[in-house]
């Protein structure tokens, strides 16, 4: 219902207009009906140090370039030689995000902007006419790669595997000096106990190997194959 | 209400964001992408000190740098196909005057930087082809009405003030283009035997001049004769009769001919007339360049130019004498450009502006390199001597050992070689004028060219580039054929080459007839070569190459290919006689086609139905057959009306359509394994919406192991779902991946020039009883699309009219190659599921070393220890 009473007004507003409106808009209303839509960018405050020559890199795009716009070096855009009807003005820029707006030219050459809701089509947030259009923030495309951290390198799994098992070596027995516990462990290491050959006796009989010590050789493989699996 | 949704939007978009985000890191910019910016063919060029500005029939201004061949800034203007430009001014500041017969933009552009300066419009009633002249501030803009009268309008060339009111000059003698040139201040014309001459800038003159053309070039016939324009120190027009040319300087009360002739392609830079004459004695250099002095046509230098082979013809465009040494712009009749420095004759740069108009795109894998090619050859030469046999298998591993050790790392970078996971390809693209590149993929390089001559593409619009046989025959070489049509008689166009060199045994054969359909045969003959079926206008069948025929004859029972006739769609049959019969017809009725799509060829389905959460199986109708198709027709009520079909090509069964009212175009079609997207403009909302529908055959499948169009026992269950996207797509198309197990990414090329990726499953079409959430994988539904720019491919590296985006499969399963082409070149690779298959760029190889050791270190140092120990232990 807003949105009508609003719509009323906007017409009494354009036929009371009327008369001083054609007068002075003589010139851009030609023959050919055609209308001319103004504004002015402003970029970030970064904007203007970090591209000199961003006014060149800027473009306007009127309905996805049915009409096209560039932008001055003073920041101010206009698009020429545009019917009435409904458009949506972008700003483009590889740098820096806008949003777009909607401009409607109603037959009478009155112009209206408002935001650009695709969802909820009747919805009218107007803003200003001539368009000020603000850059919203300077365009990410890029992922952030993750930083390196020394809580990264701890928590990495292959780091915690060397570094957790030198803990327990290292810490475990001084913790347990309890005789009781100690004489336990000691019956455990005796169970688990078991001898790895020497690495000069495995080298030695690896090249003195061959048939003779064909046992002992076939030992040295299973050996070998335990390593591996390590 | 509104905060629950916003809440799920939020969570959604997390959800999106975290699963789905693929963007680049900052550090890979450039690392497997490449950009070429073009600007088209070129129109008007002037030099301007150290730099050249240039527009083109791409409506394009631009200025290029005279050290190499970088454009220093180009603004790209309105659509060339409605507007171009039509005046090139250079002075302090640059002024163009760009339009169509009616409307005029007039832009003042800063020379150094490209920014713009002023812009104003003239529009005018009447619609004539101007002439437009500046002099100092001014702009005059002349509309000759041939036979009646020209209207003359002084402008400040900056505001667009009207500084004189039009004027309108009864004049009988104005003619048309290139029966009037500009000798600023004058507008000469030639009409019946005599030349006309009027000042149109000075105010007191108000009369024309008039002196016969036989008194100027004293022949009693003057025959065709046509004005170019010539500018030299005085008012001078270029008077062409026979592709004889003289040049005639005119002044206030007279006009006078200089005493020699030229050919009509000639400048004049700093006292001197340059031009080009072929060079008939050196072969190396087939180009000459000659001076000739203004006032005398005494001959100055000649040099011959070091014109590169693969050029066309060359014309003179502009030239700039700067101390003795004088650059010329020449462009070629395959729109290259090309900057020649004189006195040496030395090509400093050339362009090749062909590329921004390509109209098909094929992508080759590379052969295999020559050592692995020597080990096939173990199989391909039949000997059963087994000592001979184990002596080659000997040599050639010693031989790769010994590259592996010494030149491990040239191997890889040596030429045009496969590499392990296919991301190094060869791009073949034919462009608009007929001429074929070959392109690197890695480096963006262009490795061959092919120009073929007298070429242009069916509707202006498509040639065909069809693959018979791949690189991975060695020794047998990559075989590709296009096919175009011929630019004087329309006949077809046949030309077989090798895409990997580009070499054409047989050169271009015209075929001497208009080709109405061709297609690709999917079976081989006995050289590994697909046998090109081509229906000519009468409905002929011919086969290339000709062995192809029995292939043709042994598949001919199920061989069905269809036609396009406006809206009638025709299917036919090829009988074993290469005689057609027509199967079925639908008609579409009265509408205008505007957009067919058809499954990519190489496209494979891995997954053959959905999984449902009650874990039963829903199948998914993959029909290799459907032929998508989209007609838009008028409706007194509903504006337009869009429709949408899925035709089956075999039976001419209509599968699905649909309708939308109050849409309108552009329509892009995109249709891939079981399901179908398409985007239109909605009218009645003022947005563009994409809709996508999948086909599924429920939960049974019908035949499992092949697909048949003629087992048909049942409708395929549609699912359909539409969304609003924010921007304007102006082409689509879908990732492709060797084994389609990868998902799907939809490649959305918008206006804004930026192509965004968008995830299938985004789009995929929800069970509407189905509850949608992050256990099914499954991301609820949001009306618009959100188009991050994260998931823009180009990032920054905004493309100007992007005409078409090609996708190819790379052998590495995750990964697919795109090209995106318009007025820019972009190529980049994407990898819709992340690369999955491959390491972590970051992957620490080092560490991993590291830690191993460190491992087997630690273990014998606490074996000793340990050792050790029990040993202290025992002595106690």
């Amino acid at each position: 219902m807003e949105y009508f009473s609003l719509r009323h007004l906007f017409l009494l507003l354009a036929i009371h207009n009327n008369c001083v409106f054609s007068q002075a808009s003589s010139e851009d209303e030609s023959e050919t009906g055609r209308y001319v839509i103004e504004g002015r960018i402003f970029p970030l405050s970064d904007y203007q140090t970090s591209q000199a020559n961003w006014q060149a890199n800027t473009r306007i795009l009127v309905n996805g370039g049915e009409y096209i716009g560039f932008v001055k070096k003073d920041g101010s855009l206009i698009v020429h030689n545009v019917p009435s009807g409904s458009y949506i003005v972008e700003v483009l820029n590889p740098e820096y995000t806008f949003e777009p707006v909607r401009v409607e030219i109603n037959s009478k050459g009155k112009y209206r902007a408002r935001k650009v809701n695709h969802i909820q089509t009747s919805l009218v947030i107007q803003v200003p006419y001539p368009l000020r259009m603000k850059a919203l923030a300077k365009t990410r495309y890029f992922q952030v790669r993750e930083q390196w951290r020394i809580t990264d390198f701890i928590f990495n799994p292959m780091v915690l595997m060397m570094v957790l098992p030198l803990l327990l070596v290292m810490l475990l027995p001084k913790l347990m000096n309890d005789p009781e516990t100690k004489k336990e462990m000691e019956q455990i290491q005796s169970l688990t106990k078991f001898e790895l050959p020497e690495m000069s006796d495995m080298v030695s009989n690896f090249l003195a190997g061959g048939s003779s010590q064909s046992a002992n050789a076939q030992q040295n493989k299973k050996n070998q194959k335990a390593k591996k699996r390590q | 209400m509104a905060n629950f949704r916003s809440i799920i939007a939020t969570i959604s978009i997390t959800i999106i964001s975290i699963s789905l985000s693929n963007a680049l890191y900052e550090d890979q910019v450039g690392k497997f992408d490449w950009k070429r910016s073009f600007i088209g063919k070129v129109k008007h060029a002037r030099f301007d000190n150290k730099r050249l500005i240039v527009t083109s029939h791409e409506n394009v201004v631009a200025s290029l740098s005279l050290k190499n061949d970088q454009i220093l800034w180009r603004q790209v203007m309105e659509n060339p196909q409605e507007q171009q430009p039509l005046h090139l001014h250079v002075d302090k500041d640059v002024i163009t005057v760009s339009g169509n017969r009616n409307n005029h933009y007039v832009r003042g552009w800063d020379s150094p930087t490209g920014s713009l300066l002023w812009e104003w419009v003239i529009a005018t009633e009447k619609s004539a082809d101007s002439f437009w002249l500046v002099k100092d501030d001014t702009l005059v803009h002349i509309a000759p009405f041939p036979g009646s009268h020209m209207e003359v309008t002084h402008y400040n060339a900056k505001t667009g003030e009207v500084r004189w009111k039009t004027r309108k000059i009864p004049e009988t003698w104005v003619g048309g283009t290139n029966k009037c040139a500009i000798a600023n201040p004058y507008f000469v014309c030639v009409s019946n035997g005599q030349l006309f001459w009027f000042n149109v800038v000075n105010s007191d003159a108000n009369t024309h001049r008039s002196q016969s053309v036989q008194t100027l070039i004293g022949e009693s016939d003057p025959g065709n004769l046509h004005l170019l324009e010539f500018e030299g120190p005085k008012p001078a027009v270029l008077l062409v009769r026979n592709n004889n040319a003289k040049v005639v300087e005119v002044d206030e009360e007279t006009a006078k001919a200089l005493p020699y002739s030229l050919i009509s392609n000639a400048i004049y830079v700093e006292n001197a007339i340059y031009q080009l004459e072929a060079n008939l004695e050196n072969p190396d250099k087939l180009i000459k360049v000659k001076s000739l002095n203004l006032l005398t046509g005494q001959e100055g230098l000649s040099v011959e130019v070091d014109y590169p082979l693969g050029l066309g013809g060359p014309y003179i465009v502009a030239g700039q004498c700067r101390g003795g040494v004088c650059d010329l712009l020449l462009s070629s009749t395959d729109n290259a450009l090309t900057l020649v420095r004189l006195p040496e004759g030395k090509v400093i740069w050339t362009r090749e502006e062909a590329l921004s108009n390509i109209v098909s795109v094929e992508f080759f894998e590379l052969p295999v390199s020559e050592l692995d090619a020597s080990i096939e050859k173990e199989f391909a030469i039949a000997s059963n001597d087994v000592v001979s046999m184990f002596s080659h298998r000997i040599s050639t591993q010693t031989r790769q050992l010994y590259n592996l050790v010494l030149s491990g790392q040239l191997l890889g970078n040596s030429g045009l070689v496969r590499d392990e996971f296919g991301l190094h390809r060869i791009i073949v693209v034919a462009t608009n004028v007929g001429k074929l590149f070959g392109i690197d993929t890695l480096t963006g390089s262009i490795v061959w060219t092919y120009r073929l001559p007298n070429v242009k593409p069916f509707k202006d619009s498509a040639m065909m580039l069809l693959v018979q046989r791949t690189a991975r025959y060695a020794p047998l070489p990559a075989q590709c054929v296009l096919l175009a049509e011929d630019a004087n008689t329309g006949a077809g166009v046949s030309f077989t080459f090798d895409p990997i060199s580009g070499m054409s045994q047989r050169g271009i054969e015209r075929l001497g007839y208009k080709i109405k359909q061709a297609f690709l045969l999917p079976h081989e003959d006995d050289d590994h070569v697909k046998p090109i079926v081509v229906v000519a206008s009468d409905n002929a069948v011919h086969v290339y190459p000709d062995e192809g025929r029995s292939v043709v004859q042994k598949h001919s029972d199920t061989t069905f290919l269809y036609m396009l006739d406006g809206t009638i769609m025709r299917g036919y049959k090829i009988k074993a006689n290469f005689a057609l019969t027509q199967v079925w017809e639908v008609n579409l009725g009265p509408s205008e086609l505007v957009a067919v799509s058809t499954r990519p060829i190489n496209e494979r389905v891995h997954s053959q139905g959905r999984v449902l959460p009650d874990r039963s199986v829903y199948y998914k109708y993959v029909n290799p057959n459907l032929v998508a198709l989209a007609t838009l027709h008028d409706d007194p009520i509903h504006k337009h009306v869009l429709s949408v079909y899925l035709i089956d090509g075999v039976t001419g069964l209509v599968l699905y359509s649909a309708s939308h009212k109050k849409a309108k175009g552009p329509v892009h079609l995109v249709h891939s394994e079981n399901w179908l997207v398409y985007s239109f403009f909605n009218e009645r909302f003022r947005r563009n919406e994409i809709v996508a529908a999948e086909l599924y055959e429920g939960h049974i499948q019908s035949n499992s192991t092949a697909f048949s169009s003629f087992g048909v026992s049942q409708l395929p269950h549609i699912q359909t779902q539409s969304y609003i996207t924010p921007a304007n797509p102006v082409s689509m198309t879908v990732t492709l991946t060797e084994r389609g197990i990868t998902n799907k990414f939809l490649l959305v090329g918008m206006s804004s020039g930026s192509v965004v990726e968008i995830p299938w499953m985004l789009l995929q079409p929800r069970f509407a009883d189905i509850a949608c959430g992050p256990e099914e994988s499954c991301i609820p539904y949001m009306p618009e699309i959100p188009l991050p720019a994260e998931a823009i491919i180009n990032y920054n590296q905004t493309l100007s009219r992007i005409r078409r985006i090609e996708v190819a499969p790379a052998k590495l399963e995750s990964t697919s190659h795109v090209l995106v082409h318009g007025l820019d070149l972009f190529y980049t690779r994407v990898a819709p599921s992340k690369t999955f298959d491959l390491l972590k760029e970051d992957f620490d190889h080092k560490l991993i070393v590291l830690v191993l050791s460190g491992l087997i270190i630690a273990s014998y140092v606490t074996k000793y220890l340990a050792s050790k120990k029990t040993l202290r232990q025992a002595w106690k």
